[in-house]
């Protein structure tokens, strides 16, 4: 589906409300993934429904925040300060075992908490720990399934070269029929100016097919759209965002396949 | 999103405690507001905003925000959680069938609707036409699916689906378009 057809089923709109079921939901996402701008029409309409609802906005009773906040803070309830002795003089034994107790029970509980908290927070620093773990591991599968992809005998780097008026551009894909899948490099590409972007298109029968938008900050690999049947790949500066159709004077790099 | 609300999610998953007052600050009426329709009495709406926050704050690393806005998702969170208890207070389906008998014939019968003292609030709602205004209040304030709307109110399914789109089309036009009359007043008054 190009964007004007998937904008025709309304699914965005259900998909903004929450209405969506698993399969929709996922041919929403992938959507939005190839047109970015599909993902500011979700938000505007979330925000357009945030502000609906604002206007029924009604103020809690103080205490419900100041609840929140304590509940979030600590999980362990503070130990009051003890009140004020009691007045009474004549100290019978009964009440010095209670008063004897009570102590007893307090210093204990301090304890306890004081423990409660340290182990609270030895498990909040070994979930952070976890998590960061879990993000290199993820990192590192990603690099491995590269890696894998580039070594395969079926993937053929392509070179893409300058152009007349960019000759020394030149940008790597990484192309396997086989397995359908492609990577970009960006070997020499100049830098863009902050609003514009580098948009990757194939050529399939004299149709440029837009297969990626690419970031150019980041060092690594990026995940291209496989079109089979490509006859050659371009790549052109565009505004922010993409465009619908490559704007050839700003073609920069090119190679058939 | 806003930078802002990047920020806001930001300091939410790395842990920040003293996020929850800036978010309790910034939503916590409009979702009181909403709660409140759904589960009708006071001191339920507060356990539930109450619950709702301390969710939402252990919860916070399962918020994707490429799925949509950081109010969306706190907003489900709290719908559900009144859902949940006006369920277990057996009082679900008293409820919906009242929905029916008042409220969907006369919107203004919505218990807590008059409370709010914003200055032209009838007004402002009106601009979304009747048809359209109880769809979007069915589904986006009491969580119905639109099966569970096209039971209530009675009408087909594709008319369910088209009034979302019409509404919504609606809405963003209303409050983008919101500023844009001040702008031009103020630039004529300057001229």
């Amino acid at each position: 589906m190009n964007k004007e057809q998937f904008l025709n089923t309304g699914l965005l709109e259900q998909y903004a409300l929450g209405l969506t079921d698993a399969e929709e939901s996922a041919v929403v996402e992938q959507h939005m993934e190839r047109f970015p701008e599909l993902r500011d029409e979700l938000y505007a309409m979330q925000e357009a429904l945030e502000s609906y609802a604002k206007q029924y906005a009604i103020a809690p009773p103080d205490g419900v925040k100041t609840n929140i906040i304590q509940e979030v803070g600590d999980a362990a309830p503070r130990p009051r300060a003890g009140r004020g002795s009691a007045n009474s003089l004549g100290f019978t034994w009964s009440k010095w075992l209670s008063y004897a107790a009570l102590i007893a029970l307090t210093i204990g509980y301090l304890y306890q908490s004081n423990r409660y908290q340290q182990s609270q927070q030895e498990l909040r620093n070994t979930s952070v720990a976890l998590r960061s773990c879990e993000n290199q591991n993820t990192a590192l599968k990603d690099n491995k399934r590269i890696y894998a992809f580039i070594s395969n005998v079926e993937t053929k780097p392509i070179t893409l070269k300058g152009t007349s008026a960019h000759t020394d551009a030149s940008a790597i894909v990484y192309w396997n029929e086989d397995s359908q899948q492609a990577y970009f490099f960006a070997s020499a590409l100049p830098e863009p100016p902050s609003n514009k972007q580098y948009q990757i298109w194939a050529d399939v029968e004299g149709e440029m097919i837009s297969i990626g938008l690419l970031d150019y900050q980041t060092q690594d690999l990026q995940k291209i759209d496989y079109i089979a049947h490509a006859e050659s790949l371009n790549i052109t500066l565009e505004p922010k965002g993409g465009s619908k159709k490559p704007t050839v004077s700003d073609l920069y790099v090119n190679a058939p396949i | 999103m806003s930078s802002n609300n990047q920020h806001l999610v930001q300091r939410l998953q790395s842990g920040d405690h003293s996020v929850i007052s800036t978010l309790y600050d910034r939503y916590g009426d409009t979702l009181y507001g909403i709660v409140l329709r759904i589960v009708g009495q006071e001191d339920l709406a507060q356990d539930v905003i109450q619950e709702s926050y301390v969710k939402i704050w252990k919860n916070a690393g399962r918020y994707d925000a490429t799925q949509g806005t950081l109010f969306t998702w706190m907003l489900n969170i709290c719908r559900n959680t009144a859902i949940d208890k006006t369920r277990s207070a057996h009082f679900r389906h008293k409820k919906k069938v009242h929905v029916v008998d008042d409220n969907i014939n006369d919107h203004r019968n919505f218990a807590y609707e008059q409370k709010t003292d914003h200055i032209g609030l009838d007004e402002e709602v009106n601009n979304l036409e009747e048809k359209y205004r109880t769809v979007i209040d069915l589904i986006y304030f009491r969580g119905f699916t639109q099966r569970e709307v096209v039971e209530q109110l009675n009408i087909p399914l594709g008319t369910v689906k088209s009034r979302v789109r019409i509404a919504l089309r609606e809405l963003r036009k209303k409050f983008l378009s919101d500023k844009t009359p001040l702008v031009i007043l103020l630039s004529l008054y300057l001229i």
